[in-house]
């Protein structure tokens, strides 16, 4: 088969079409990043260094969630990604005196760094339970321009690269883990049982942000999109966060509604991208009839997200990008492991296309730069269509296997 | 007891506020704390809890059932403290150094003084140091040790081993738990426990001590 650009090899898997090879994203998209937590968890500085570049650029960090905001292309290029985002120019986080940040333009979300993350703390919403409540809170000022430079960036990706190009916002977070990031994880759990009423009054003004910053966002560069990056998070480690019923009721509609409200912006082949962590087989029937096209980041380890499973049950109607562990495979494996991880992943997900190779969420601290190489060169070398078939144990069974959780406490962590 | 009943019932149900208007009432009528705790907190609890790892319960349910019985348990603590019903161990607990998740380590204390034992909730971000100091201050029988990050779990070893070294290791049971531990990983560390979820977290807590 000829070599194909990168937009054509990602649209072909995307499609549930054999592309000439697996695509693979790193930086491309939510959950495809890399961490960098100074000083004690340098990951993108040490795979700089570890690929030799020596004139990259400062890392500049996002407000929240330790991430570089913008990562070298030289970088991209060698792990061999087919997917490059653009994201909104929103206004920074304030940092307080004693360090802490403020960001207004998300709602107030407080920001505070422990350990190794700059994480929400504080929660500026946690106090309320009347409409009265939310009717007295500094809400944002929807006319800030958020604009300045995406356009001309959306326009040269797509026009002067061969990336698949993906538009991301954390505006896509609102409501939902809007609601958990400004009023603590538990609140948001709780306030749908104890106040379902106040519930869906906050879920309604959050949405109401959301949208009034998608519209501006996917409103402006939507035609030169190839993705359309949302979130939510559905899912723990061990199964959902609520129940159907409760999903149905509290969570569904939303997401419903954002995506209607993207989807009038991208071209007809443009695909909805929809990154949701942890356990959500549950919720994989509703997402597929809502339009979802692209689930992300499957992570291999949670309960029932197996590659295998995921593929039987619905690869035929959905595309998945992620699945290489970041639990235990990719920092704690031997570089032999993660070759043998990524030829067992590409086998259980990528025949009849319909898989894209990503890491299962950001990269973290604990992780060798030779690693993350490792991997995405597997990734490249393993990838060329047609995929042998799997054989032998499960690639969940084989992470599993290798005790690697035992093995860490003598292992070679830079942790 | 009819009244008793009606709590278990409200309290499988994550009702907050009718569990504590309802154990308001039992009080009013000299129901015995003990009773209420027993046949109300405990026995709910353990419903909740066993659908929560058969996958029928999920966390709204665990948390507004755990929250229901921190509420009554509020109203019972002072006449607990005046009778002579010893608690069946004292916990210490908290997220793991670096770590500020929660909502694990917060059910498994509600649910554990729900089940009548004693617990001191760390908080999070807790050092090994202050850890042991509590396990130590508090003649602690268990000390629980969350983490949900895979980076953070690490100081888990940390902390088993300074419980070692101030020889207690055979004093305080570790019970560890998170989204990223394993079995595997609480075996190679030397804990006492390991407990994928909040509900058999407390059934772990009864086996350490050996008490039903």
């Amino acid at each position: 088969m000829a070599v194909m650009t990168r937009r054509e090899r990602v649209y072909a898997a995307a499609n549930h079409e054999e592309p000439d090879r697996v695509p693979i994203c790193f930086a491309g998209a939510a959950g495809t990043y890399i961490t960098e937590c100074p000083p004690d968890g340098r990951v993108c500085s040490q795979l700089y260094e570890y690929l030799g570049l020596k004139d990259a650029e400062p890392i500049q960090l996002t407000d929240a969630f330790s991430q570089p905001a913008k990562i070298d292309e030289r970088v991209v290029q060698r792990l061999h990604s087919d997917m490059a985002a653009v994201g909104p120019n929103a206004p920074r986080a304030i940092v307080e005196s004693d360090g802490t940040k403020t960001w207004p333009w998300f709602c107030g979300m407080r920001i505070r760094r422990t350990g190794y993350y700059d994480e929400p703390f504080d929660f500026p919403m946690r106090h309320m339970t009347t409409k009265e409540d939310i009717d007295a809170y500094p809400w944002p000022d929807l006319s800030v321009n958020i604009m300045d430079g995406v356009v001309e960036r959306a326009k040269y990706l797509h026009g002067k690269t061969d990336y698949f190009v993906v538009g991301r916002s954390i505006s896509t977070m609102l409501p939902f883990l809007g609601y958990a990031l400004l009023s603590g994880m538990d609140k948001w759990i709780t306030d749908m049982k104890i106040r379902p009423k106040f519930y869906r009054q906050l879920s309604e003004k959050l949405l109401e942000i959301g949208l009034a910053s998608n519209e501006q966002f996917f409103g402006g560069i939507g035609q030169y999109l190839d993705g359309a990056n949302i979130n939510d998070d559905l899912g723990t480690q061990v199964g959902p966060f609520m129940s159907h019923d409760d999903y149905l009721q509290f969570f569904k509609p939303y997401t419903v509604e954002i995506i209607k409200n993207i989807r009038k912006h991208l071209r007809p082949e443009a695909k909805i991208i929809l990154h949701c962590c942890g356990s959500v087989y549950y919720a994989i029937p509703d997402l597929i009839e809502i339009g979802v096209d692209i689930l992300n980041p499957v992570q291999p380890l949670a309960k029932n997200m197996e590659p295998w499973r995921l593929k039987k049950e619905f690869g035929d109607k959905l595309a998945f990008l992620g699945g290489f562990d970041i639990q235990q495979l990719l920092p704690l494996g031997t570089t032999d492991e993660i070759r043998e991880g990524a030829k067992k992943l590409i086998q259980e997900y990528a025949h009849g296309g319909g898989f894209i190779f990503a890491t299962s969420h950001n990269i973290e601290p604990d992780t060798p730069p030779e690693n993350i190489v490792a991997a995405f060169d597997a990734a490249c070398e393993n990838g060329k269509y047609p995929i042998s078939e799997a054989g032998g144990e499960t690639y969940v069974d084989f992470i599993k296997g290798l005790r690697l959780q035992s093995r860490q406490l003598g292992g070679n962590s830079p942790l | 007891m009819e009244i008793i009943e009606e709590i278990y019932h409200k309290v499988v149900e994550g009702n907050v506020s009718e569990t504590e208007t309802l154990v308001k009432k039992a009080l009013n009528k000299k129901v015995a704390a003990q009773n209420i705790m027993n046949d109300g907190f405990i026995r709910a609890l353990n419903l909740v809890g066993e659908k929560f790892s058969a996958g029928e319960a999920f966390l709204t349910e665990m948390l507004t059932s755990a929250m229901s019985v921190k509420s009554g348990m509020e109203l019972l603590k002072p006449l607990l403290a005046k009778s002579d019903i010893k608690s069946k161990g004292t916990v210490v607990a908290g997220t793991v150094a670096g770590d500020i998740h929660d909502i694990g380590k917060n059910m498994v204390c509600m649910m554990l003084e729900g089940a009548g034992f004693k617990v001191i909730d760390l908080g999070v971000d807790v050092s090994g140091e202050k850890f042991l100091q509590a396990a130590k201050e508090n003649k602690a029988d268990i000390m629980v040790i969350s983490a949900l990050l895979s980076t953070t779990m690490r100081n888990m070893a940390e902390t088993v081993r300074l419980v070692s070294s101030a020889g207690l290791e055979h004093k305080v049971n570790v019970l560890i738990g998170g989204a990223p531990v394993t079995q595997d990983f609480a075996q190679a560390i030397g804990a006492d426990g390991y407990a994928p979820d909040a509900a058999q977290a407390i059934k772990k807590a009864r086996e350490l001590l050996h008490i039903s």
